[in-house]
């Protein structure tokens, strides 16, 4: 298990020019450490949505990476687009899912099935042709070249320690930074 | 493209209108009650402009409607803000281009209905 911000750390530092949509926890800690905040789309409007506007954003721009940092909780509310992505099987696309194993955004709440539940397994199962687990921030940082370099799509489950509170820093407003963000896509 | 629920249909549509790509969504009635709060929190609260083609399910122009995901449509939208046109018989269809226009212009989501053309069955 890993601290969740070690872990965004080392995406950041291996993230490119990607483009990265981070919902959930990631909506709060993605700002404090992305360095090319331009292309984020920090968002969590749509409950468990964001993983389908991250493919959405694949399929329009297929010569962008985007990375998805997505939470347990928000992709149990929208499983099927596991099956949606991995049958559009855009190669421009990594699916990171952060298993805290609790709601942390709503005060920590544990998700269901706790201990019988494989996201990775659901991800293999759904038809993603490349499945990563990183139990430890040291084999996260060992894999992650690997993880960047592949032919999507890829889903990498990230397993952090459980935040027992709602992230403090401000959190970004979608609406706000949207043009921003249509504008540096626009630029390439 | 196929999608495995309706919200997840929105959230790829907001997708590909961020990067550049011109999308419509096509479902029923029922699955636009489904995608709720993903119409809200994506298409109005970031002002998407998108069309929504929605099968107005259960409804007709001369019989009574008894189906719920008929009676509840267009109130839902109205409650929602969400403008609509009605596409009954070929004489309708430039309704689509109307909605259309209107989601780019307003940079909101537009819904055309699809419904019988007046006739019960």
């Amino acid at each position: 298990m890993m601290d969740s911000f070690e872990a965004l750390r080392t995406i950041s530092r291996h993230r490119g020019n990607a483009i990265v949509v981070a919902t959930m926890t990631s909506h709060f800690e993605w700002p404090q450490v992305s360095t090319c905040p331009d292309l984020d789309l920090v968002d969590s409007g749509a409950m468990g949505k964001d993983s389908s506007v991250g493919l959405g954003l694949a399929l329009a721009m297929p010569d962008k990476k985007v990375i998805v940092l997505d939470g347990d909780g928000s992709l149990l509310m929208n499983l099927g687009s596991l099956v949606t992505i991995a049958n559009m099987a855009p190669k421009n696309f990594i699916h990171f899912l952060f298993e805290n194993r609790v709601y942390r955004t709503t005060g920590g709440q544990p998700i269901p099935a706790l201990g019988k539940l494989s996201f990775a397994g659901l991800a293999a199962g759904a038809g993603y042709p490349n499945v990563h687990v990183f139990e430890d921030l040291k084999s996260l940082e060992e894999g992650i070249g690997d993880v960047m370099k592949s032919n999507g799509p890829t889903f990498v489950c990230v397993k952090v320690a459980p935040g027992t509170k709602k992230p403090s820093y401000p959190i970004v407003r979608t609406a706000d930074i949207v043009p921003g963000f249509r504008a540096a896509l626009r630029k390439g | 493209m196929q999608v495995c629920r309706e919200g997840e249909a929105i959230g790829v549509a907001t997708g590909l209108l961020l990067g550049g790509k011109n999308p419509v969504v096509l479902h029923q009635s029922t699955g636009f009650f489904e995608s709720g709060d993903s119409l809200r929190g994506l298409a109005l609260d970031l002002n998407i402009p998108l069309l929504l083609l929605i099968g107005h399910r259960g409804w007709h122009r001369n019989s009574p409607v008894t189906d719920s995901a008929a009676k509840f449509l267009e109130p839902v939208l109205d409650a929602w803000h969400i403008n609509h046109y009605l596409v009954e018989t070929d004489q309708d269809v430039q309704r689509i281009s109307t909605g259309y226009r209107e989601a780019q212009q307003t940079n909101r989501p537009v819904a055309v209905l699809f419904g019988r053309d007046g006739i019960s069955s």
